[in-house]
């Protein structure tokens, strides 16, 4: 599948950049393909239009804030956050604008501290994730990284307990236990819920991770996937200690994604700190990492086409792929994939 | 417009490489998407062939001066200024050339300290810089960068009084004061001359260069656009009278490329502003607009009535470059393509 070709990806809701950044000024990022630049107005909410003055097509992020709006940094021609330009500083105050003179703008909101934008009407809202600010429960922002994968790679990476044993064996995998545990899935409204328990390896450097230091402990997961390139990773130990993951597998284009992940944890700082869990957490997906890169972005969502040879636990995959499919269905598509692949159709709506 | 797309484009004087580059021997270029090479012949004139042995498609810039001629690195087949092959050195000399054994040649001459290239009958002179035989200005080649943009973004900028007040609002722009000053303007046949009276900041940084100590100063501008990618910054200041005369040619490579080669008449000395300081001075303003035009759409829309720009009062002289542009290329039957 190939994401920029598919206009039902645009309406949903990705997180694009810690929130953070943008008090350095606008910031650009390609979200399925479209070039869009992030700003933070004056009450610091986000504001994401186009990455194009309609003027002379310079990049806007390449210009400035002023209060609440973006000012293209070529001839200054200033946009307000739902893409209309508000003021030519080049003509007099009383002048009128061009009409029609504005820049697609996108939904765009801040939530769990990062910046989250949907290219058309969203189909759901962001994920609720009762956790964040919830007592007890800290939220640490962790990995915000381009990777040279397709978003559903990693999501069906997520929820595939056949990897653990060779991917992972340099860290909790049991190599030698070839053999996974199924997750039992529940289908949902927003995707799936996938629950396992797994034996896992406990190497000292993951003692203050789990809250114990047996050589193996017990891992529960609940885990849900949500469509169509968000995860939520729940490890439950059986001390009562909970490493609760967001990961958002953003997609750029064709052949990227950015990895945007943050944790939420029921212990302190002094239990564990933040920078140890990060080392863990980025080792293990370190791990991922370098297998997903590997294979190829396009991967088929279409199970007639036979693309892939599968096997029982891949099922989580297959169930994404037939979700998949059947949104792209709802909305009047078909998958397109490289070898479907027509000319590319601009997407470039004026509101 | 998408330049290699459109052949009247190839019927101008483009500058390709200033001459010394060729003490090197030969040297690769892409000129509107089509790979050439120079070389210097004895007489130190230029010459330029594409850049392909018709015996087995070696690059001739890969190759070696011999003489008047270019040699291919592969077999040493050797060409002339016309192209022609005119030695094959695994034959008898007495053998014939096989009939036909040429590779297409294009217009070259040097002229200001560059060799210029036309890939087909010029339409038009390279146009003329007085500067160069006045006796009171001295000449320094300022510029050679390739640019990640199109030349029709290079020359609108160039006569685009708007954009100083924002890119170059840590230099000479007056960031309070954005409402560009007018133009006289006055077509003609090479394309047109703007002439403007335009307000700058003065730091004290800026005094060798303006011959003034005053804060805010004025340029006094006669610039010049000649069709298709060339223009005169000429710029006197009436405060000291220096005249700081910029020429550009804003040569196309490709449909994403531009090479910017920049030459500046000074009429003061050496002793007044080295030549060193004026490089820097011209290089930080020179970087300003490259910064801004590289995040451009180099596609730029030159035919107005596809409407993928808005345009405002400044914009006189790009939408001027546009009409002058369009014209060019329906007069030679062409309409414009675009990406």
């Amino acid at each position: 599948m190939l994401v920029t070709r598919q206009p039902v990806l645009r309406r949903f809701w990705y997180p694009v950049m810690p929130l953070s950044r943008l008090a350095a000024g606008p910031q650009p990022f390609t979200l399925l393909g479209e070039k869009i630049v992030l700003w933070q107005r004056a009450d610091g909410r986000p504001a994401a239009v186009r990455d194009r003055c309609c003027h002379r097509s310079a990049a806007l992020s390449k210009g400035f804030v002023e209060g609440d709006h973006i000012v293209c940094g070529y001839h200054g021609w200033t946009y307000d956050g739902s893409g209309a330009c508000v003021r030519i500083p080049q003509q007099a105050a009383t002048a009128a604008n061009p009409p029609g003179a504005c820049v697609p703008a996108y939904r765009c909101e801040g939530k769990y501290g990062y910046a989250w934008v949907a290219l058309d009407e969203p189909l759901a809202p962001i994920l609720d994730i009762p956790e964040d600010g919830a007592p007890g429960y800290r939220r640490l922002a962790q990995f915000d990284e381009r990777w040279a994968c397709g978003a559903l790679r990693l999501m069906e990476n997520s929820f595939d307990a056949a990897h653990f044993a060779f991917v992972h064996r340099g860290t909790f995998g049991q190599f030698g236990k070839n053999k996974p545990e199924f997750f039992e899935l529940r289908e949902t409204p927003y995707g799936f819920e996938a629950e396992t328990r797994l034996v896992i390896d406990n190497p000292p450097r993951a003692h203050r991770i789990t809250g114990t230091t047996e050589p193996t402990t017990r891992r529960h997961f609940r885990n849900q996937w949500h469509l169509p390139f968000l995860r939520r990773l729940g490890l439950h130990y059986p001390n009562g200690l909970q490493h609760l993951i967001v990961t958002s597998a953003t997609p750029v284009d064709d052949g990227h994604i950015q990895l945007m992940q943050w944790v939420y944890r029921n212990d302190t700082e002094a239990d564990c700190p933040a920078e140890e869990i990060h080392r863990w957490d980025h080792e293990v997906v370190m791990e991922d990492k370098a297998i997903l890169e590997s294979t190829d972005p396009d991967a088929p969502v279409t199970l007639a086409r036979r693309a892939e040879e599968n096997m029982a636990s891949d099922r989580p995959g297959l169930l994404m792929r037939q979700r998949l499919l059947a949104l792209l269905q709802a909305h009047g598509e078909t998958e397109i994939h490289r070898g479907s692949a027509a000319q590319p159709q601009e997407i470039t709506p004026c509101s | 417009m998408l330049v290699t797309k459109q052949p009247v484009l190839r019927r101008f004087w483009y500058a390709i490489l200033p001459m010394q580059m060729l003490d090197d021997g030969p040297q690769p270029f892409t000129l509107l998407g089509e790979k050439i090479v120079l070389w210097k012949k004895a007489d130190g004139s230029p010459a330029a062939l594409r850049d392909r042995c018709c015996h087995r498609t070696a690059m001739l810039s890969k190759g070696f001066v011999d003489g008047d001629h270019i040699v291919c690195g592969y077999h040493g087949w050797t060409y002339d200024c016309r192209g022609s092959c005119v030695r094959i050195p695994q034959q008898a000399a007495d053998a014939a050339i096989p009939p036909g054994a040429k590779v297409p040649a294009y217009h070259c001459v040097e002229k200001y300290g560059y060799a210029w290239v036309a890939l087909e009958d010029p339409l038009r002179p390279i146009p003329d810089f007085p500067e160069e035989a006045s006796g009171r200005h001295r000449r320094i080649l300022q510029f050679y960068q390739r640019w990640q943009t199109s030349p029709v973004r290079m020359m609108e900028n160039s006569f685009d009084n708007a954009h100083f007040s924002y890119v170059h609002k840590a230099n000479f722009g007056l960031f309070d004061q954005p409402q560009p000053a007018g133009y006289r303007f006055e077509e003609t046949d090479y394309g047109f001359e703007a002439e403007t009276l335009v307000p700058i900041r003065n730091p004290p940084e800026s005094h060798r260069i303006t011959g003034t100590t005053e804060p805010v100063t004025h340029r006094h501008l006669v610039n010049r656009y000649y069709l298709p990618f060339a223009r005169r910054f000429g710029c006197r200041y009436p405060a000291s009278g220096i005249d700081h005369v910029i020429y550009n040619c804003a040569t196309p490579i490709d449909d994403g490329s531009m090479m910017l080669a920049q030459w500046l008449y000074r009429s003061d000395s050496e002793a007044d502003c080295p030549t060193q300081a004026l490089i820097d001075w011209d290089e930080a303003i020179t970087k300003e607009d490259r910064e801004i035009l590289e995040a451009t759409d180099p596609d730029a829309c030159i035919d107005t009535r596809r409407r993928t720009e808005f345009h405002m009062a400044s914009d006189k002289p790009g939408l001027i470059i546009r009409r002058q542009l369009m014209a060019l290329l329906q007069a030679h039957g062409e309409t414009e393509v675009h990406g």
